[in-house]
């Protein structure tokens, strides 16, 4: 297993479009992907579990693979949370 | 009910539209427990509900991508996420191998997820659990065979009447047929707001009052530039409507054909028509009416609403996606403008006794050195990926634009050192909006690569009024001649000594005021991307000769009301 540590950068955290973004990038992994924050560890697949653990910005998530190709799985989880998961603090009105 | 009553709520689309009510609320749907002979076709069932839910779904979002943007339709794209999520299929298909039908199996995973989003702390989650609801409505209306809620074939002149609308119905509302929407819940940044606008409903959301009190076929006016919603009108009532609906529609045809159009004036000479943006979605939204650039990028939105200022990467992100949007035309980044009425607690500003005359623009940047390099950094940075230029705030002093300038220099020379990309020739400009930058403007030429006006703060320290103070604020005015008498110094300051001016206020954007601007010989204006349109108008209809009547005449009154009265006899629009 590997693992790292990462600040969600973008405003709005792991929310609809960010956690969809997030867990369909997952899915092309054979590895599983785990995210945790706080007490909760959830599937990095599942937008669902994503959005439930209500990370947000500024929060910092440990990002944990395990399976064949655990080091791309992760170091391409590390570099979506780094670029704000295809949006910036700006969207908002 | 009868006799005329209006609610109120907030203007969420424009425009006027005349029809009846059509009351919407989400039926139940019965009991959705069933026996189940074979748990195996009951899940195929499923799947084959989850397909066409995906395929309908991913149409539906095309279709508002194309309307509204791609973020508008990425919601709704995020269902099909949802459904085919690992859990939630675990969840449905468990229970149906446990003997549950179809429809109890998806109901139960959902309120399981719905529940879950609704006990979150923080509101954005709590909103995700209306795309549940909505997910949850098209799922179970395709298993059980009912017909989708369609609103695309709704009579002519319906005015829809709801608590709520999904993101999915709102999506396939026709034009044709709905002439309004009034909602109970909802502000003029919600999807729904988006969509109207895209759609050109007109549109009053988060009323007050109970909206599904209506009955079904009672007359209704939608006012959605005044955000009301007026039931049974009076006859009087209705005359008023019916000639407010015919200019507005009048109006909006005669902007249409501006769209995308270049900015001449009535000789075909080629003004620059920029706009002012606060936001991503303020660019997209100027990108849409066509336009020359950003003539003012308000850093502002990036520090408000939050507790610790934004990283470089945040902010380098920001800028650069706005670069990326106007797609190498010019964005002007105004560096951040805060004090004044925007006070920040985290960046250590303290309240003052006259914030308008305190600490505010360049003059806070100067004193949060370390915050001001981080925020030149991340602008330097973006510059590599469009056009950009920085302007500076609130300056009424030469030396302010030389410290800038020495500090900038200084993290270029940071960024070259780390081989990191940046505009070599990045211009900086300031903002003329104190009566000393606008006298000292031919010495500003010296230190400055152009100038921007910003006529709101221009107008208030010209003229010594309070905008914010209800007392004096009647004497807040840019048709003042000692206003405009220094707009037109700045504009010739300009020429002589060869720096570009936009105007970037208010006035810009008040097509009053046009035929002087162009007589000043200002060729680049910047408004807000509702005004682009009316403003691209206002500019073709004068010639030159005919503005500098105007303006001669205008120039040699004496009090602000005459100029007013004057300029709007004559203004063309």
């Amino acid at each position: 297993m590997v693992t790292r540590k990462v600040t969600v950068k973008n405003r709005e955290g792991f929310h609809v479009r960010p956690a969809g973004l997030f867990s369909n990038e997952m899915q092309h992994f054979l590895s599983d992907v785990l995210v945790c924050h706080r007490e909760a560890e959830v599937s990095g697949k599942s937008i669902m579990s994503l959005i439930a653990a209500g990370i947000q910005c500024g929060d910092e998530v440990e990002i944990r693979c395990s399976g064949p190709d655990e080091e791309e799985a992760l170091s391409h989880a590390v570099e979506l949370v780094l670029s704000g998961l295809g949006q910036t603090g700006g969207d908002r009105p | 009910m009868t006799g005329e009553r209006v609610l109120y709520g907030v203007a969420a689309s424009p425009g006027i539209g005349f029809g009846h009510a059509l009351v919407y609320k989400e039926k139940p749907m019965g009991s959705l427990e069933r026996e189940v002979a074979d748990p195996k076709l009951e899940l195929e069932r499923y799947h084959n509900a989850v397909e066409t839910f995906c395929r309908v779904t991913r149409i539906k979002a095309d279709r508002v991508s194309e309307m509204a943007g791609k973020d508008q339709g990425d919601i709704i794209r995020c269902q099909i996420a949802m459904i085919q999520d690992p859990y939630m299929s675990g969840q449905v298909e468990g229970r149906i191998a446990m003997g549950q039908s179809a429809e109890a199996a998806l109901s139960a995973s959902c309120d399981l997820f719905i529940d879950i989003f609704t006990a979150a702390e923080d509101e954005l989650t709590r909103q995700r659990a209306a795309d549940v609801r909505d997910l949850r409505g098209s799922m179970l209306r395709l298993l059980l065979g009912l017909p989708e809620v369609d609103f695309s074939a709704l009579q002519p002149g319906t005015v829809l009447l709801a608590e709520e609308l999904s993101p999915s119905a709102v999506s396939v509302l026709n034009s044709a047929n709905v002439a309004g929407i009034v909602l109970g819940k909802g502000g003029p940044t919600s999807h729904s707001a988006i969509l109207a606008r895209a759609l050109e409903i007109p549109a009053v959301l988060g009323v007050e009052g109970r909206v599904l009190d209506t009955s079904t076929g009672e007359t209704v006016i939608v006012d959605g530039n005044r955000g009301c919603a007026v039931f049974s009108p009076s006859p009087e009532m209705r005359t008023v409507y019916e000639n407010r609906q015919k200019d507005f529609q009048q109006l909006r045809a005669s902007l249409r054909v501006f769209v995308g159009q270049e900015t001449r004036t009535g000789e075909g000479e080629r003004i620059q028509l920029e706009a002012n943006a606060g936001s991503v979605m303020d660019a997209n939204r100027a990108a849409g009416y066509g336009c020359d650039g950003i003539g003012l990028l308000r850093t502002e939105f990036l520090y408000l609403d939050r507790t610790s200022q934004p990283g470089e990467e945040e902010q380098f992100h920001a800028y650069r996606q706005i670069l990326a949007a106007m797609r190498g035309k010019r964005v002007t980044i105004r560096t951040l403008d805060v004090g004044g009425d925007k006070n920040l607690p985290y960046l250590g500003q303290i309240k003052e006794d006259n914030p308008f005359l305190g600490c505010r623009g360049i003059r806070f940047s100067l004193r949060e050195e370390d915050m001001f390099r981080l925020h030149l950094r991340a602008m330097l940075r973006a510059s590599a990926y469009g056009k950009a230029q920085l302007l500076l705030p609130m300056v009424s002093d030469v030396e302010e634009v030389r410290q800038a300038r020495a500090i900038l220099e200084e993290e270029k020379d940071s960024l070259r050192r780390r081989n990191i990309p940046f505009d070599e020739d990045l211009p900086l400009g300031v903002m003329v909006e104190t009566v000393s930058a606008c006298l000292m403007a031919d010495a500003f030429a010296k230190v400055a690569d152009f100038f921007s006006v910003g006529t709101n703060d221009l107008t208030q320290y010209v003229l010594g009024v309070d905008r914010g103070n209800a007392r004096v604020a009647q004497l807040y005015s840019y048709f003042h001649p000692a206003v405009l008498r220094m707009i037109r110094h700045v504009l010739h300051s300009g020429q002589e000594t060869g720096t570009q001016v936009s105007i970037c206020g208010e006035a810009a954007a008040d097509t009053a005021l046009t035929p002087l601007l162009l007589s000043f010989g200002l060729k680049r204006f910047s408004v807000a991307p509702v005004a682009l349109l009316p403003v691209r108008k206002a500019i073709s209809l004068w010639t030159r000769e005919e503005a500098q009547a105007v303006t001669q005449e205008a120039m040699s009154m004496e009090t602000e009301e005459e100029v007013r009265q004057f300029l709007l006899q004559h203004e063309k629009k």
